[in-house]
């Protein structure tokens, strides 16, 4: 029995934690839209010249706005950063995406043995796996620079992918684990007994059942990667490689920068975000959610 | 079809021993039931036979064959687990047959055993459900079923009706003795639950502690129990158990409460217990009966509480001396009352004699 909750008060909490959460997504996409002259003018309305969308036709098509066409206007606003954002989503795309299924098909696959195996040096690996993402970024940037520059990846997409696989697998491997250990142990035991080896046992029988909690670990690892800035700035080369994490820094380290534009490039960094979140985390929720009420 | 043989197998989990030196020998196509209080250990002797566990000391054979060195999958056995352990994911139909597919059994073979099994259970119009659109009871059908596919040597059920009802629990009970007489299989059948254990079995293995207490035949249990556990374990309500001293004469032997000395029961010829000792005497709730005062041995006592089952009725009476209440069984529409005052006379014929050490000195006259 579910007590009444007060809808005045539900109504008013759940407004502030919209307005925590999605007010900087607003706050952006308003920005994007109204050009820096209103902008940076107190006395003018928000909307008094309408919405524009100038900004965005210059990120994509490169077509520099009307008001930065006349003269004397400070065209060192527009930063030509801007222009490497959709080719920097595309990028961050592909890295994270890799990392994300590389993240999956290992780290699902360890979760399970450390879940429903013993074998030796179990607790020490795992303690290990566990613990590392304690270590500090900063104090491996450099290590990790070196090792990737002898391998020659320094500079390429896979160098960051293999750095953002190996960040995010010890939380892949410990939620996973988690979610393996709490399935039933009867129901590997009875696949044990219809002659399932322990590849057959995981493929046909964990892994189905696990599929709305990989959903989720692997969307983690994606934002995790998608996110990540300091070792794709350091080993990302060209703008061929370039993340968008590390375009926008370099966006918004310019202290003259329009402040449309920069709006308009954080609002198109945030949607495929929101695009996964709408998409993927609903069915996550839901699996999830029928797994715990049917047990 | 084949016979399971236990040679002095035992098992512990670290320092802890859970089995302790089981001999066991189960015939073909026996149904044989382990029962015991849970956590004796009957579970983990039954997953060694499956292959589940490791057998820490002793040998295993399945029709006649050591076990030692053959997988879970290989040995011939099915299980029903005590969760009924379905695959969520699959159907009915592919659950029971998931078992033949990874053997490689060719498609036709494997539809026409299952719609064997399906008949079998009478499942047939389930098998495109998913076990979470099924009830519990059916869902105990599709494990059992899944079993039956495989046509195994020997079925292994561990507790397989303790999750349902207890109207549902009877009728399953039923189905799998008569599943048993339609497979002709051997079973094993691991329960807590005496009654189950007494219904079904050819014969019963009650284990306590890792220990076997006593091995046979329900009636074989129930009438001649090897020690004061069994006693106590079989039988619904529980034996009634009293402190009681000895005394050898020509006649025979007579017994007297260890508390109040008074005689309650006297048996012909002589029983092999030194005079004097204290023992046990042990009367089921069925085997006494209401006397009037006058009777020599009557007992004295008071009803503190009465229960009525309708074919018959429970009367808890406190006797002085003794610090539990007897359980004494009523056949018929008898009308007792709370508080009311009565007198005991146990059935010589059915009384039991344990020692010091809990062991059975005799049952009967």
């Amino acid at each position: 029995m579910q007590r009444g909750l007060n809808p005045f008060l539900t109504c008013l909490f759940a407004s502030l934690i919209v307005l925590f959460a999605g007010g900087p997504v607003i706050l952006s996409l308003i920005g994007s839209v109204v050009p820096d002259r209103i902008l940076l003018d107190g006395s003018k309305a928000l909307f008094s010249e309408g919405l524009s969308f100038e900004t965005y036709r210059y990120v994509f098509t490169g077509q520099l706005p009307d008001s930065y066409l006349a003269e004397n206007a400070n065209r060192a606003m527009i930063s030509d950063a801007a222009r490497q954002v959709p080719q920097s989503l595309l990028n961050s795309g592909v890295i994270a995406f890799s990392s994300m299924l590389l993240n999956l098909l290992i780290g699902a696959p360890a979760a399970f043995v450390f879940a429903r195996y013993a074998f030796p040096g179990k607790q020490l690996t795992f303690m290990f796996l566990i613990l590392s993402p304690l270590v500090p970024a900063v104090a491996l940037v450099t290590p990790i620079y070196i090792m990737l520059q002898a391998l020659g990846l320094v500079g390429t997409q896979a160098g960051i992918i293999l750095v953002h696989t190996a960040k995010a697998l010890p939380f892949t491997v410990l939620i996973l684990s988690v979610f393996f250990r709490k399935m039933p142990a009867e129901i590997f035991e009875a696949a044990v007994l219809d002659h399932c080896n322990r590849f057959q046992t995981f493929f046909r029988v964990a892994l189905p059942l696990a599929l709305p909690s990989i959903g989720a670990t692997g969307l983690f690892a994606f934002m995790l990667s998608y996110s990540e800035y300091m070792f794709s700035m350091v080993l990302s080369g060209d703008a061929a490689t370039r993340p968008v994490s590390v375009v926008m820094a370099a966006l918004a380290r310019n202290t003259d920068v329009s402040w449309s534009l920069l709006n308009t490039a954080i609002f198109i960094a945030i949607v495929p975000t929101l695009v996964l979140v709408v998409l993927v985390w609903r069915f996550v929720v839901e699996g999830l959610l029928s797994g715990a009420v049917k047990g | 079809m084949a016979s399971v043989e236990l040679r002095n197998v035992a098992k512990s989990f670290g320092r802890v021993e859970a089995v302790r030196d089981v001999s066991l020998v189960i015939a073909d196509r026996e149904l044989v039931v382990f029962v015991g209080p849970s956590g004796c250990g009957k579970s983990t002797l039954m997953r060694m036979i499956a292959g589940l566990e490791e057998i820490t000391s002793g040998e295993l054979l399945i029709g006649g064959k050591p076990m030692k060195s053959v997988a879970a999958a290989d040995r011939g056995i099915a299980m029903v687990f005590q969760s009924y352990a379905l695959y969520p994911h699959m159907t009915v139909a592919e659950n029971m047959s998931f078992a033949l597919k990874m053997m490689g059994t060719a498609k036709a073979d494997i539809d026409s055993k299952v719609a064997e099994a399906a008949g079998v259970l009478q499942i047939e119009d389930l098998l495109a459900r998913k076990p979470k659109e099924l009830s519990g009871g059916q869902r105990q059908r599709v494990a059992i079923g899944r079993a039956i596919v495989r046509k195994p040597d020997v079925f292994l059920f561990d507790e397989p009706l303790s999750n349902l009802d207890a109207g549902l629990r009877a009728q399953m009970r039923v189905e799998i003795a008569r599943l048993h007489e339609q497979l002709r299989t051997t079973m094993i059948y691991v329960t807590h639950d005496q009654v189950e254990a007494m219904t079904l079995a050819d014969r019963i293995v009650v284990i306590n502690r890792g220990k076997v207490e006593q091995i046979g035949s329900p009636l074989e249990l129930y009438e001649k129990p090897a020690n004061r556990f069994v006693a106590g374990f079989l039988g619904q309500p529980k034996m009634n158990f009293i402190p009681a001293i000895a005394t050898h004469s020509e006649a025979g032997t007579t017994l007297t409460t260890a508390s109040s000395g008074r005689t309650v029961l006297r048996l012909g010829g002589r029983v092999s217990i030194a005079d004097g000792l204290e023992i046990e005497l042990g009367v089921r709730p069925d085997a006494i009966s209401i006397s009037g005062p006058l009777d020599e041995l009557a007992v004295p006592g008071r009803i503190v509480v009465v229960e009525h089952l309708g074919g018959s009725s429970l009367l808890y009476v406190e006797v002085d001396g003794l610090d539990q209440l007897l359980t004494v069984e009523q056949r018929g529409k008898a009308n007792f009352a709370k508080g009311q005052a009565i007198h005991l006379l146990f059935d010589p014929a059915q009384s039991h004699l344990f020692d010091g050490a809990g062991n059975r000195i005799r049952s009967g006259r």
